[in-house]
This record gives structure tokens, C-alpha cells and sequence, in this order.
């Protein structure tokens, strides 16, 4: 059952299409899972509906509408079947599949520093860091603050932090004022969505900043 | 070419949708074309592009109705709410960022097969729409511009929050403010 969502003010920025494309990903990542924020998500999309038909018509240049009806039978390359958006344990959300492909399992990981794997997407938003994490069961990330935001998504497994637990389908945020030591749950991986827009500042147990994990 | 200026009904748009979608009915479409197209290049000109792209957003975005109509499920959402996500998705990947985000929503919005809509759901779309409709006619001034802007003029909360010079948070309150308005039934509060 997901229990943490994104706060209303980055659901709203994601309905009116003003959200920066890295953190758009994280966000339409948890809609898969969450009926409850697609809904609020929709609610969002009838307003906009409202303004858009309150808007005085700006009128369209001449030959406009044949432009428009010529293009009609232009060939598309179009899904074909409609796939069902919630993903079946171990397929990639929608939203990722084009870099991660369909199935988490085949993801090329690439071990940092042997504390958990961890793939980096192509930038999507000057300034953000946007990422696949891989921790073992049981494992931790070092504990670390924030220098920026940090937004993350379960795919699979579980994982504990600051007194609370996010499990599949879970949105999480945290901000500069945080420092935490996630713990994965047993039993399974725990692959995440990550997304940064600064960096993370990790200690060693002795509290001294170590060299960045993860470069931005 | 001459705008048409006169409002029309969900109904008259739920028929025009249908008809494109399953019979390829291109008066349908040609009728759609004249109210919306100059709709959207409202919609727009109001994030500040040039008319030239406007046009092309109008363009694109009437493709996609024509491509995409036959996922529109009437009674799940008002018309309008679906023509304003494929807007609004065609002037994320046309003008900023090609959000694939987005994109990758199917262009247009898709619905996930574990909330197929019954009676109950038909009956909270159109409840809902009244809501917004009501509300948005009794919002204050100062709710309005912040919802405008953020809508029409593709602003983020701390794009809003810069152009107003207003404190983040105040530009929080007045949208949580308007939508609170929109509701009934208020979803659990979260951070």
C-alpha cells in the first residue's frame, strides 16, 4: 500500500506542465503506482480544462485548417496496444522504459564504492541527477545530508529511513535540513529512482565530509 | 481566418471526439478544429512564444487530438480536461524541455486498467467539474492570478513566486487555497 506521496505543490507543478523534466520523471514514476495522486493529478487537469475554455480564441492564418487536414493521414509510428500502466513486479513504469528498458533485472549496474550499484540516466534538466540505485538487502547508503533535494521512488523492495518505511510505489523527499542512513529492507534488492538537485554531503563514522560517491 | 468566439457544450465536444475517433469523421474534426485550434493558440502565446509557434503548438496539438481520440473515455473526464493535458503535453515537448515524463504518458493521457470508471466515477467526474467550474467563479483576485499564471503561463510555484515577488509559501496557501475550493473531499494532508 503506498503510504508517502509527493506534496501537493510538486503534483500541481507536474499537472500544469511547469516541472522540470528530471523531477516530472520521479513524479510520473510514483503515478504508476498511486491511484490516489492520479486522481488528484486529474482533478488538477479539470481546472486546467477550465481555464483553457476560458480563453478568448486567437485567430488561425488562412489555409491553416488545410494544413492541418493534410497532415491527417501522415504515417505515425504509434504504440499499438495499450499497456496496462501499473507495472508487473520487476517491469520498468512507462516513464522509464525508454532508458532503462521493459525489465528492471537487465539494468547494467555499476558498483560505487561498494556500498550499493547504481546507473546514471541522461541528463534530462540542467542541475538535476537523475539515477537508478541498487542496494542489497539489508544493505545501507552511508549516512549522508543534503545540499540540495533529494526525490526518491521505490521500484522494488523496501527501505527504512528516519523512523519511517517506503515500500513500492513510495515517494520520498528529503532537503538540505536532513541527514539519513536508508536501510534496505530484507529479503529483496531495493531499486530506486533518485533524483538530486545538488549534491549529497557524505561523512565518515569519525562525522568528516568523504569524497563525493555520486558526482552530480 | 475568423475565430469563433461562442462557447460550446462538453456534450457538443464529447460527440465531435467520439465521431473522429470511430469513424474517422473528418467534419467532426474540421468543427473541432475552429473552436479549439484557436484556443491553444491562446494558450500558447500566453507562455510567450511567437504567433509562428503558436500556430505550430495549435497544429500539433489538433494532430494529436486526431491520433489519440480514441482513448478519450467520455464520463471519466470532462473533454476539456482531456484537451488540456494534450496541450499542455505538446507545449512541454515542443517549446522547453521535452519532458519525457510526459511524452511518455502515451502524448496523451492514458488510464491505468486497475481504475477502469463505473457509474460512481462518472458521477464524481462531472461532480467535480461542477466544483471547478462554480469555484473558479467565485475565486479572489489574488487565488485567480496565481492559478493563471501557473496554468497559462507554464510558471512553477517558485516561477510565480519570482515574476509576483511573493513568498514561496504565500504562492502555496493561495493555489492550496484555490483548489481547496474545487474539492470536496480533501485528500489526506501531506508535507
Amino acid at each position: 500500500m503506498i503510504s508517502h506521496h509527493p506534496a501537493n505543490e510538486l503534483l500541481f507543478d507536474f499537472a500544469t506542465g511547469a516541472q522540470p523534466p528530471a523531477l516530472a520523471l520521479a513524479i510520473a514514476t510514483h503515478l504508476s503506482f498511486c491511484p490516489i495522486c492520479r486522481a488528484s493529478v486529474a482533478g488538477l487537469e479539470a481546472l486546467g480544462g477550465e481555464l483553457l475554455s476560458s480563453l478568448e480564441p486567437t485567430p488561425m492564418g488562412e489555409g491553416a485548417l488545410a494544413t492541418c487536414l493534410a497532415q491527417l493521414d501522415a504515417p505515425v509510428t504509434d504504440r499499438a496496444v495499450r499497456s496496462p500502466r501499473r507495472p508487473a513486479p520487476k517491469r520498468t513504469p512507462e516513464a522509464l522504459r525508454r532508458y532503462l528498458g521493459d525489465d528492471l533485472t537487465s539494468i547494467a549496474w555499476q558498483s560505487v564504492g561498494g556500498f550499493f550499484d547504481e546507473v546514471k540516466l541522461p541528463e534530462l534538466t540542467p542541475g538535476y541527477r537523475v539515477s537508478m540505485l541498487r542496494v542489497a538487502p539489508g544493505g545501507h547508503v552511508p549516512e549522508h545530508g543534503h545540499e540540495g533535494n533529494e526525490f526518491m521512488v521505490v521500484l522494488a523492495g523496501g527501505y527504512q529511513s528516519g523512523g519511517r518505511h517506503y515500500q513500492l510505489g513510495d515517494f520520498s523527499s528529503c532537503d538540505g535540513s536532513e541527514e539519513h542512513t536508508p536501510i534496505a529492507d530484507p529479503g529483496e534488492d531495493c531499486i530506486c529512482l533518485l533524483v538530486l538537485d545538488g549534491p549529497l554531503a557524505f561523512r565518515n563514522p569519525d562525522g568528516h565530509r568523504i569524497s563525493p560517491l555520486l558526482t552530480m | 481566418m475568423k475565430a469563433d468566439a461562442t462557447a460550446v457544450s462538453d456534450q457538443w465536444l464529447v460527440e465531435r471526439i467520439t465521431a473522429v475517433a470511430s469513424r474517422r469523421d473528418r467534419g467532426a474534426f474540421t468543427d473541432l478544429f475552429h473552436h479549439l485550434a484557436p484556443r491553444f493558440k491562446t494558450f500558447a502565446l500566453k507562455a510567450g512564444v511567437t504567433h509562428q509557434q503558436a500556430e505550430e503548438l495549435a497544429q500539433e496539438t489538433m494532430l494529436m487530438i486526431w491520433r489519440k481520440a480514441a482513448s478519450f473515455e467520455p464520463g471519466r473526464a470532462a473533454p476539456m480536461a482531456w484537451l488540456f493535458a494534450i496541450a499542455r503535453n505538446k507545449r512541454t515537448d515542443l517549446f522547453r524541455r521535452a519532458s519525457p515524463a510526459h511524452a511518455d504518458l502515451d502524448e496523451a493521457p492514458e488510464h491505468a486498467d486497475d481504475d477502469r470508471y463505473g457509474p460512481e466515477e462518472v458521477l464524481r467526474a462531472s461532480r467535480a467539474r461542477d466544483l471547478v467550474e462554480r469555484a473558479m467563479m467565485t475565486l479572489p483576485p489574488e487565488q485567480r492570478l496565481v492559478v493563471e499564471k501557473a496554468f497559462l503561463e507554464d510558471m512553477s510555484h517558485a516561477d510565480v513566486a519570482a515574476e509576483l515577488a511573493l513568498p514561496l509559501g504565500t504562492v502555496k496557501s493561495r493555489i492550496r487555497l484555490a483548489l481547496s475550493r474545487m474539492r470536496d473531499d480533501l485528500p489526506a494532508d501531506r508535507p
